[in-house]
């Protein structure tokens, strides 16, 4: 199955590389709502996320020929779009993190263990409202499939202060969850 | 270990990606593909074109140059000083610049979006290369592509404003409505 994967979208991304427009619509379309909601949960405003996703899919159509093919297309378009998803909040001006040294210990979250019946509108609803920087590591580990090593990099921080601040997240969102300890 | 609401958002993973990218949206990035080729604002429109090809190969050949990792210079923190004053100099320039751009953001939408996406390239291989002096210790290479990056961008802008301020030159001489081409 993961094979076929691959193999599919080899074939059009090589048609791809010779400006193909119909490989390029179908690309787009195998990926547009993935990336549209990889952009909204990190900006939170559908004009950005709109205007983030054109320049994402133009920008990846035009460089192309510098996708070697070594990760999947999907995770090279997806750092396309969280790079410039990420140059928006900085524009923004938001203070995103309080940079968390490696040597200091790392907050800690504690789940209760409880048996909850989650909601995913409502998980999601909760994630939205958190503040940039937490919802942001937050969906670049939980829903993106990030480790913190690879959030330390992207983001320019310390992997702990990536790990404090994902575990914060998780504790404010549990909060707006209305869960208590 | 994962944690109960860990466990819930990667059971329900795929609902999580709930908006819907506007049905428009694949017909304005290949607008912007095919625009491009085209050359609606004529002259001047190539010449940002191609100034900002000569800028992204800049960017490439600087980003093979860069050798990899060397040992640890004993100065790092010195050039680290060093770069995020030169980096802090340079902001406050192209922000300067960015807001007198803006300006003329109102008359010239498509041209300014345009801009703006040649910019967030360079944006964004500047992300990049500051991954990449983090992770190669403070590389020198590295530092001068970063320089180099942020002159681009002075550089960018300057074309752009300059782009512009022909245009109203020439649509004022014209009388107004005439066509740019």
């Amino acid at each position: 199955m993961a094979a076929q994967y691959i193999d599919i979208n080899k074939a059009l991304t090589d048609r791809c590389r010779n400006s193909d427009g119909k490989a390029q619509q179908e690309l787009y379309h195998l990926y547009a709502k993935q990336m549209f909601n990889v952009c909204m949960r990190i900006v939170n405003n559908s004009a950005d996320a709109e205007d983030i996703l054109q320049e994402s899919f133009v920008e990846a159509f035009r460089l192309i020929h510098e996708f070697r093919g070594d990760s999947s297309f999907g995770a090279w378009l997806k750092k396309i779009v969280v790079n410039r998803s990420i140059n928006n909040l900085k524009k923004r001006r938001l203070t995103l993190f309080e940079q968390v040294p490696d040597t200091e210990p790392i907050y800690e979250d504690v789940d209760n263990g409880n048996e909850i019946q989650y909601e995913v509108q409502k998980v999601h609803s909760a994630m939205l409202a958190l503040p940039p920087g937490y919802r942001l590591v937050l969906s670049l580990y939980l829903l993106e499939g990030y480790d913190h090593a690879e959030i330390a990099q992207i983001l320019n921080i310390t992997e702990s202060t990536s790990k404090s601040q994902y575990n914060r997240a998780k504790a404010k969102l549990r909060e707006q969850l209305g869960i208590t300890l | 270990m994962r944690d109960s609401l860990e466990k819930f958002v990667q059971e329900h993973r795929e609902e999580f990606d709930r908006h819907e990218p506007p049905g428009g949206l694949w017909k304005r990035v290949e607008k912007r593909l095919h625009h491009k080729q085209r050359g609606k604002y004529g002259i001047y429109y190539r010449i940002a074109a191609s100034l900002f090809i000569i800028i992204g190969a800049a960017i490439l050949v600087m980003q093979r140059h860069v050798k990899k990792p060397i040992e640890t210079p004993a100065d790092t923190i010195a050039v680290a000083t060093e770069i995020k004053e030169a980096q802090a100099y340079y902001a406050s320039v192209v922000e300067t610049k960015r807001a007198e751009l803006k300006q003329f953001g109102n008359d010239y939408p498509d041209l300014f979006r345009d801009f703006n996406g040649e910019l967030d390239t360079l944006n964004v291989a500047f992300a990049n290369l500051e991954t990449e002096y983090r992770v190669t210790n403070g590389n020198e290479a590295v530092m001068q592509a970063l320089m180099q990056n942020m002159q681009l961008q002075v550089e960018l802008l300057n074309r752009q404003i300059q782009i512009i301020q022909d245009i109203r030159k020439h649509k004022n001489k014209t009388g107004g409505n005439s066509s740019l081409m």
